[in-house]
Parts: C-alpha cells; sequence; structure tokens
C-alpha cells in the first residue's frame, strides 16, 4: 500500500509541475488581441508589445505605396488608428473588411503591422459581412458599404 | 406552402413524439422487465429512424427540386449548382446540420439496436432510453430553434437562391464535414452502451465488447474528417499549410484523442478485467466533449476562422452538456465499488502499464489542446484581457507529446501482458530496435546532404533532436510491423503450404484485429512523418513581375505569363510558373485566383508540385494585371505527401479491422409474436393525430413571419395559381420560372398575374387564358406542364420512401428474429476459467511463434 501512496504522490506532483509549465507557458506565449478603440484606451500598458488589433477597414482609405507597402486606417467602435503594413495583402483586404493586423504601436493613432490576416465574407456566416460597426457620422463609409454588399432583391 | 415543408417538419413533429414515447416504453422496460414494452422500445427506435429519414430525404428534395421557397434552400444553394453540391448544401448551414444530426443519429440507434438487441438483450432497454434521450434534445432543437423547414410566403418564392460559398464548392467539403458530424454522432452509441451498463448494474465486459466496433467506427469517421479537414484547408485557403491549431479544428481533434485512449484501455479490461472505472469515464468524457465540440463551433465563443453562424444554438448544447455530464458522474460513482478491477497491475514493464501510461499521455494531450482553445476565453474571464495563442504554443507542447506517443506505439506493440521478461525483450525488441539504429545513421545524414543542406535550411538544434527521435522511432514501429506481418505471413504459408503473397493477405482475413491495428499504427507513423516535415519548411513571400525568377531553396521559380478568363460565374486568373532545379524546368504550375461574381469572394487555386521528399506549393496571394505583378506564396512542404498516405493506410486499417467476420450458423424459429407490433401502430397513432395539427400549424405560423421579407402579391385561389404556374415569366432573370414563381418585384410578371385574374374575372376559362398567352407570345408563352409533373414525382418520393422503409424495417427486423439464436448461456467455465483464459493470453503471435518452433523443430 506504501509504494501505492508514493506513486500516487509522485503522479500528483508531476501532474502538477506540468500543469503549472503548460499555464505558465501560454501566458508568456500569448498575444494580447484587442478591438482598435481598446488599442487606443489602453496603449501605455502595450508599448513596445506585439499585440494583435482588430477592425474594419475605413473605406477610401487605403494607399498603395510600391508592391508591398500599403497604409490604411483602421477603425472600431469610433477610433481610428493608421496602418503601416509590409507584406503581401490578402485579397479580401478591401473597404470595410474585418481585418486583424498583428504589430505595434508606434505612436498614439499609428501601427506598424507586420502581419494582417483579412475574414473572408462566409455563405456560413449569419452576420452580415462588411461595415456592420463603422461610425455612423462617416457618409463616404455608408455609401461604400453598401455598394460592396449587393442584394439580390 | 411548400409540400416538402409540410412533410418535412411533419416528420419532425411524429418523431419527437416518438422519441418521447419510446424512451418512455423503454425506460417501463427497463424497470418492469415486460417484453411488451421492450419490443415496443426496439420498435419505436426503428420508427424514428423512419421518420427522421423521412425528414432529412424532405430536405435533400427541397435541395434537388430547387425549392426556393425554403428559406434554407435558398440560402444555401441556386440553381446553377451541380447535384453533388445541393447535397452538400444539406449540412451547409445550421438547420441542415442538426437535421444530419438527427437523421445519422436515429440511423446509428436503428443499426445498433438491430445489431444488439438479441446478443446485448439485458442492456437494451437502457440502451434504447439513453439513446432516444440523445435525440430527443437534437428532435427540440429541430422543432422548436432551429427548422430547416421554415418558408418563405404562400407563393412568392425567391426565383434563386444565394449560393454556396465557393470555398465550399469542392469535393473534400462534400466529405469532411459529414464525415466529422458522423463521428460525433456515432460516439453516442458507445457511450449509451456505457451508460446501459451503469443503470442496469450489469457490470461485466458485454457493454464494453459492444461498443468495440461503434467505437472504432466514430474513431475512423473522425480520423476520415480531420484528414479531410487538413487537404482541404491545404488545397483550397491557399496559406500553404494545412493544421493552423484552430478551435474548430481542435474540437474534433480532442474527442479524437479521448477515442483514441479508449480504444486503447478496452482492450485491457478485455483481456485483464482492469480500468473498469477509467473505461466508462473515458466513453462519457469523449461523449461530452463532442458536445461540447459542437458547443464550440456552433457559439462563437472563440475565434475562428470557420465563421459558422454564430447564433444561441450554443446555449442549448452547453445546457445539455451541464445536465448530461454530473448525471454521468454522479451514475458512475453510485456503482464504483462494483467496478472494482478484478486483477491487479503486476509490473511496470508491462501492456498494461504501456497502455495505460498511453492513456494519461493521449488525455494530457486533449487536455492541452483543450487548454489552448480554451485559453483565450479564459483568460478573458480571469484577467478581463483578451489575448490569443498561436500555434507555436501548441507545437511547442504538442510535439514531445507526439513523440511520447510514438514510442509508446512502438513498445505497446511488442511488450508482453503481465510482466514483460528478459526473453520477451530479445525476441521482440531487439531486430526492431537494430533497423531503427540502421535506418537513424542513414537516413538523417543523407537527408541532409541530398535536401536540407541545397535547399539552405538552417534548422533549429531542438528541431534537429525531434527529428532524429522521430526517424528512429518511425523507423522502429515500420520495422516492427514488417517484421510482423513477416512472420504471421511465413508461418501461414509453410503450415498451410501456400503462396507467401497468399498468406500475407490471409492475415487480413484472419485475424483481422491484429493485422489491421498494425496496418493503422504503420498510418499514424507516416502521418507523424509528414508533420515532422515541417521542420525543414521553407517558407517566402514573393512579389513578382513577370519575366522575373525568385529562388525557393534549391529551386528557381520564373513566373511565365499572369492571364484572365472570365466565365459565366467566376473571373478565372491564373499565374503561369516553370519551376527549375540545377536550371532545368521540373514543371510546369498555374496557381490562381477565382473571383466570383455572385458572392463577390475570391478563392486561391494552388498548385502543388509534389513528390514523396517534398511538396512544392504555389498560391498567388494577389495580383495586377496592369503592372504585371503577382504576390505569390511559395512553400517547400517536405514529406507531405505521407501525411495522405498515412491517411490512405489509417482508413484502410480500420476497414480491416472493422469487416465482418464470418457468419455463425443460424437456425430458423417461426414463433411470431402481434403483441409488439399492436404496440408500435398504437403509439404511433397515439401520437400522429395530435401532432399533426400542432405541427402544422407551428410550420405555418413559421412562413407567414417571412412573408413580409418579400413584397407580396394578392393571394389568389388554387385554379389561378395554377395558371400562373404555366405562364412563363417574361422578365430578365426570371428565365424559365413561371410567374407565378418569378420574382415578386418583377415588372412583366407583374402585368401577366393582372392579365390572367383580368381575363378571368371577364368569364374566360382556364384555356381560353392560355390560349390567349399563346395567341400573343406563341406557343413559347406557356410552359411544359412536364417541369410540374415532374415536381410533384419529386416531392412523392420521400412519402414513398417512407412507406418502403417503415415496413422494410419491421420485416428486416422480424426475420431477424426469427433466424438469430440466443446467445448461449454463459457457462461456468468462464468465470473460473478466466485466469487460464488470461495465461492463454490469445496472443495469435504467440500462437504463430510456437508453430512456428514446432515447424522448425521438425525440420
Amino acid at each position: 500500500m506504501e509504494t501505492r501512496n508514493i506513486i500516487f504522490v509522485v503522479g500528483l506532483l508531476l501532474a502538477g509541475g506540468l500543469l503549472f509549465f503548460v499555464i505558465t507557458s501560454a501566458v508568456d506565449d500569448s498575444v494580447y488581441m484587442m478591438t482598435v478603440d481598446k488599442a487606443v484606451s489602453e496603449q501605455a500598458e502595450h508599448a513596445g508589445q506585439e499585440i494583435k488589433v482588430q477592425g474594419n477597414v475605413v473605406p477610401g482609405s487605403i494607399i498603395v505605396k510600391g508592391d508591398d507597402k500599403v497604409s490604411f486606417e483602421l477603425t472600431k467602435n469610433g477610433e481610428t488608428v493608421d496602418v503601416f503594413y509590409t507584406g503581401p495583402r490578402p485579397d479580401t483586404f478591401k473597404d470595410c473588411a474585418d481585418v486583424i493586423v498583428t504589430g505595434k504601436l508606434s505612436s498614439e493613432r499609428s501601427f506598424d503591422a507586420v502581419d494582417m490576416i483579412a475574414k473572408c465574407p462566409s455563405k456560413y456566416d449569419d452576420l452580415p459581412g462588411g461595415c456592420d460597426s463603422r461610425p455612423v457620422d462617416e457618409g463616404t463609409a455608408a455609401n461604400a458599404g453598401s455598394e460592396s454588399n449587393p442584394k439580390k432583391y | 406552402m411548400s409540400e416538402v415543408a409540410i412533410i418535412g417538419y411533419g416528420a419532425i413533429a411524429v418523431g419527437f413524439v416518438v422519441t418521447a414515447i419510446t424512451m418512455i416504453a423503454a425506460v417501463i422496460a427497463a424497470v418492469s422487465k415486460r417484453a411488451r414494452y421492450r419490443d415496443a422500445a426496439i420498435y419505436g427506435s426503428y420508427l424514428t429512424c423512419a421518420l427522421f429519414g423521412v425528414a432529412s430525404a424532405a430536405i435533400i428534395h427541397g435541395f434537388m427540386s430547387h425549392d426556393f421557397s425554403l428559406l434554407y434552400v435558398h440560402r444555401y444553394s441556386d440553381a446553377a449548382m451541380p447535384w453533388i453540391y445541393q447535397l452538400a448544401a444539406f449540412w451547409g448551414g445550421q438547420a441542415g446540420s442538426l437535421m444530419f444530426w438527427a437523421g445519422a443519429l436515429s440511423l446509428f440507434i436503428g443499426a445498433a439496436v438491430l445489431f444488439h438487441h438479441k446478443s446485448n438483450a439485458p442492456l437494451m432497454p437502457w440502451f434504447i432510453a439513453v439513446t432516444m434521450g440523445v435525440l430527443l434534445f437534437f428532435a427540440a432543437l429541430l422543432l422548436f430553434v432551429s427548422n430547416p423547414f421554415e418558408t418563405y410566403a404562400l407563393i412568392q418564392a425567391p426565383p434563386d437562391g444565394q449560393g454556396l460559398n465557393p470555398q465550399l464548392q469542392t469535393f473534400t467539403m462534400v466529405i469532411h464535414p459529414p464525415s466529422l458530424l458522423l463521428g460525433y454522432v456515432s460516439a453516442t452509441i458507445p457511450f449509451s452502451f456505457g451508460m446501459a451498463a451503469l443503470l442496469s448494474g450489469r457490470l461485466d465486459d458485454d457493454w464494453l465488447k459492444a461498443t468495440r466496433k461503434w467505437t472504432l467506427i466514430s474513431w475512423a469517421f473522425l480520423s476520415i474528417g480531420l484528414i479531410l479537414g487538413m487537404l482541404w484547408a491545404y488545397t483550397e485557403l491557399g496559406w500553404g499549410g494545412y493544421w493552423a491549431w484552430d478551435p474548430v479544428e481542435n474540437a474534433a481533434l480532442i474527442p479524437w484523442f479521448v477515442m483514441t485512449a479508449y480504444l486503447h484501455s478496452a482492450v485491457i479490461q478485455e483481456k485483464r478485467g482492469m480500468l473498469k472505472r477509467w473505461n466508462l469515464f473515458l466513453i462519457i468524457l469523449a461523449f461530452i466533449l463532442t458536445i461540447f465540440g459542437t458547443f464550440l463551433t456552433r457559439s462563437g465563443l472563440i475565434a475562428s476562422v470557420h465563421s459558422f453562424a454564430q447564433s444561441e444554438i450554443g446555449d442549448y448544447f452547453i445546457v445539455f452538456m451541464v445536465t448530461t455530464a454530473p448525471v454521468c458522474l454522479a451514475l458512475l460513482i453510485y456503482r464504483w465499488d462494483e467496478l472494482k478491477s478484478e486483477s491487479r497491475m503486476e509490473s511496470l514493464l508491462s501492456r498494461e502499464f504501456v497502455f495505460l501510461f498511453n492513456n494519461w499521455v493521449l488525455l494530457f494531450a486533449a487536455g492541452i489542446v483543450l487548454f489552448g482553445t480554451m485559453f483565450p476565453k479564459l483568460k478573458e474571464m480571469v484577467f478581463n484581457e483578451t489575448a490569443s495563442l498561436g500555434p507555436p504554443w501548441f507545437n511547442k507542447w504538442m510535439t514531445p507529446v507526439a513523440l511520447t506517443m510514438l514510442v509508446l506505439t512502438g513498445v505497446g506493440m511488442l511488450i508482453s501482458w503481465r510482466r514483460a521478461s528478459v526473453r520477451n525483450f530479445q525476441k521482440n525488441f531487439i531486430a526492431p530496435l537494430i533497423a531503427a539504429g540502421v535506418a537513424t545513421l542513414l537516413v538523417p545524414p543523407a537527408y541532409y546532404f541530398y535536401r536540407i543542406k541545397p535547399m539552405g535550411v538552417v534548422p533549429d538544434r531542438l528541431d534537429v533532436a525531434y527529428a532524429l527521435f522521430a526517424v528512429f522511432f518511425c523507423s522502429f514501429v515500420l520495422a516492427i510491423v514488417a517484421i510482423e506481418f513477416y512472420r504471421g505471413a511465413r508461418v501461414r504459408s509453410r503450415k498451410l503450404g501456400i503462396g507467401f503473397l497468399t498468406a500475407l493477405t490471409g492475415l487480413l482475413t484472419r485475424n483481422q484485429r491484429r493485422y489491421g491495428g498494425y496496418i493503422i499504427h504503420a498510418g499514424i507513423v507516416l502521418l507523424v512523418f509528414g508533420f515532422a516535415g515541417n521542420a525543414f519548411r521553407v517558407e517566402e513571400n514573393v512579389m513578382m513581375r513577370v519575366g522575373e525568377v525568385a529562388s525557393l531553396g534549391d529551386y528557381e521559380v520564373h513566373l511565365v505569363k499572369l492571364r484572365e478568363e472570365p466565365d459565366v460565374e467566376k473571373l478565372k486568373m491564373f499565374a503561369d510558373i516553370e519551376l527549375l532545379h540545377d536550371g532545368e524546368v521540373v514543371s510546369e504550375l498555374s496557381p490562381g485566383r477565382f473571383f466570383f461574381y455572385a458572392s463577390q469572394s475570391p478563392t486561391s487555386e494552388v498548385d502543388i508540385h509534389s513528390n514523396p521528399t517534398e511538396d512544392v506549393f504555389f498560391a498567388v496571394v494577389n495580383y495586377d494585371m496592369e503592372s504585371n505583378t503577382a504576390a505569390l506564396l511559395m512553400v517547400i512542404n517536405p514529406f507531405t505527401m505521407w501525411l495522405w498516405i498515412g491517411g490512405l493506410l489509417m482508413v484502410f486499417g480500420t476497414m480491416v479491422c472493422m469487416w465482418p467476420q464470418a457468419q455463425q450458423v443460424t437456425v430458423k424459429s417461426r414463433k411470431r409474436k402481434l403483441a409488439p407490433a399492436t404496440t408500435v401502430v398504437g403509439l404511433f397513432t397515439l401520437a400522429v393525430v395530435p401532432l399533426s395539427l400542432v405541427g402544422f400549424e407551428s410550420a405555418a405560423q413559421a412562413g407567414d413571419e417571412h412573408a413580409v421579407a418579400i413584397e407580396s402579391i394578392d393571394l389568389v385561389d388554387p385554379a389561378t395559381q395554377e395558371i400562373f404556374d404555366l405562364i412563363k415569366c417574361e422578365c430578365e432573370g426570371c428565365a424559365g420560372l413561371s410567374i407565378g414563381r418569378c420574382n415578386p418585384t418583377c415588372g412583366e410578371g407583374r402585368r401577366d398575374r393582372a392579365l390572367v385574374v383580368d381575363l378571368l374575372a371577364s368569364g374566360r376559362t382556364r384555356e381560353q387564358v392560355l390560349q390567349e398567352f399563346v395567341n400573343k407570345r406563341g406557343e413559347g408563352a406557356i410552359l411544359t406542364p412536364k417541369i410540374e409533373g415532374f415536381n410533384h414525382l419529386t416531392w412523392i418520393i420521400p412519402v414513398i420512401g417512407a412507406f418502403v422503409t417503415v415496413p422494410l424495417f419491421f420485416v428486416v427486423a422480424r426475420r431477424r428474429r426469427s433466424q438469430t439464436v440466443p446467445p448461449e448461456p454463459k457457462t461456468a467455465k468462464e468465470g473460473n476459467g478466466k485466469a487460464e483464459e488470461e495465461d492463454a493470453v490469445d496472443d495469435e503471435g504467440e500462437r504463430l511463434d510456437d508453430l512456428e518452433r514446432a515447424l522448425e523443430a521438425m525440420e
């Protein structure tokens, strides 16, 4: 019986140790992900840290600067940042696209991105894609949005 | 309202009640032990099969006949889609996948009852009760929450559907989702056997033996689903990989790990009478995890690339899970003392312990993946911060876990039961260890000089250590499998005097579980090998102009030209590439992008040059025709081909394991019982009468809610509608549709409808009205009634199907009843002789070895 107890205790310690490493490594390896407004309001906390920011591309803001450089405005819940990105652009990347960029905030309103994912509009998705979360006061956005989402009837 | 909707929704409604009544009958049968109720429950379960079968047939019919009055059909298909994708659209959305789930579940239950109601008679009542409970949950979801038969307004169906996402219109997508779903669904069967054992208190190994094939079926479907999912991601999504630790992928992988653990620990209980509690725990866990997986994918709790419809449906799954899990665990604790092991672990150097250890590793793997998947949510709950945990973290943990499993795979196949001896080690381990050692000394250096160095890859040190380890143990396991096959075949060919190859194939039919298992493990090894290739992956993102040459490892990539080819539904773009190696053209490839006009979405058409050492993968990220430039993603993926070969081997091995064994001799008995049949008919009538009323009413209401969505036109009497249906609509976009079916907003249709109403009002007959249109617009104005006839015929088919299937079930059931022999009563031998049986450990290999020695002695 005693050996069983010893095995049990050793097993428990091992399991506990593993659990500890799993959790701490997850905490270390995880990247903060937030919407544009949160990134702006909490930027002091994440200064110099790599983060992921999610938002929608402001229609008309995409400026292509050469083969693999692009800048655009990303907006969510009324806040906007300028994103500077170098790398291949997914072709679902367009006005209104729901985009997640990975990188660092270089100043209050500008973000240097090293990676970009644009969600593709999917028929599996019940939510209408596009600029559903755009700020109401942007007239141009509203126009562009309705065009990019054609309805048959 | 559409006939399809009436039939389908009616079948669901009746199915719901039949399921409930069957469950009650089964519980009464279990408690009272009355045969009448037991038989009623058995036939009731067949009946649910027929009813959910009819409902599934109705939705499929809706797709095939382009019945766009059904919201679901309208949303996930269009008239131009090939039939195979119409079929795939069945499970393309939420309501349909629930329908598929209920239909498949009822079918699995029916089959399980059919095959086991004699051999596992004592477990049957509780088994039916539990399965019906699960089915009831899905029937309720279909009936009250997510109805696949919701319809548009009475007359005005939209002229065409919205189509299915083009990325989903591929062959892999036709098989991948239903395969995963079937894996999830069939997990209910072993779970229910386990629960039936707990509820009935019959805790011997009968339940476990009954689950054997069902668990394999579930495991096989999950495996196929996972592998096809990888294949789809690799060939359709265009990011150059196949596994990204996406929550939806993980949701299927977690139960797969648990199911794999159960398959192994069940063997220990069969052979040694140990781990009874553990097995029940595992099967409960596997089932709960399939429900959890569905919850995870449907609730949108964790952000994923699979953007499924996110709805409140997830809440129902979590409620189901939270209520089921404690009940199951409470039952397990209630039976705790009765589930004592019959024997104890004798040594850490035994197959039992290796299997148990493999169980822990598998559960640890499941735990890691679950934790990693939930981590963003956990962090949000605890710290109110969102975070994402990427593939590097998963890889960091899962690589050593996978390698540990690889070691255990090899050791577990060779080590003997109870206690390994030195002789066991000498006899079994030395040859494969030598083979593995030789392979490790030869293969990695050869690969280094042949590929790694030329490609210019500088792998990470840890990766190199992992790779060497993987090579050693992969070849170890493959050597074991090869040696086992060789030995078995040699003995057989000598003993029976047949050729070596005949003997080799004979092994597969003679001892299926053993040799099928070897094949599966060889498949797993190839999978691991394929994954390991990622350590030497080369990836380049290049912006190229036509005529330029870029380098990728030791390949050169020449962009020859960009071309665009528009067709009816999409704009196709291709980048023609020459792949050069040592200055010679190895392959000409044309990756591209298709842009679909209807959905305004692009798809990536990747092109892959594949050979046994590596895949060279190309995808066009974006392009510009004016400046003749394209951004290309180019990847060298070492060993990827082996991944798919491994997958095929796994499927083949599972099929070998499951192949039915030689039939037992059956004796006829002509005894008939009327009681069960009358009970079923009585129950059915009871169910149909009130429900047919309730069902139609609520279905009609559901339809009315959506009437507002379409611009309505005046309702007309059926005679007028019939004329509407015969006159062709002239407006653009309504090609081939009648004015009764075309777009309500289209002017010509509206004009003609008004004309028909006017003509009728002025006293003309139907023929005169039609003649008027022929006079005005020629013969073409009238649609051929053939189409209508066809439509009627097709909606009748499911009904006929129902009328055929229901009696068929009875006939089949009756024939099985009269043919099968009741299982022989357990003799005392089996109880007392357990120890003997264990000693004789029915390891054919050992028997073969003895034979071999005898043969050698004779020589």
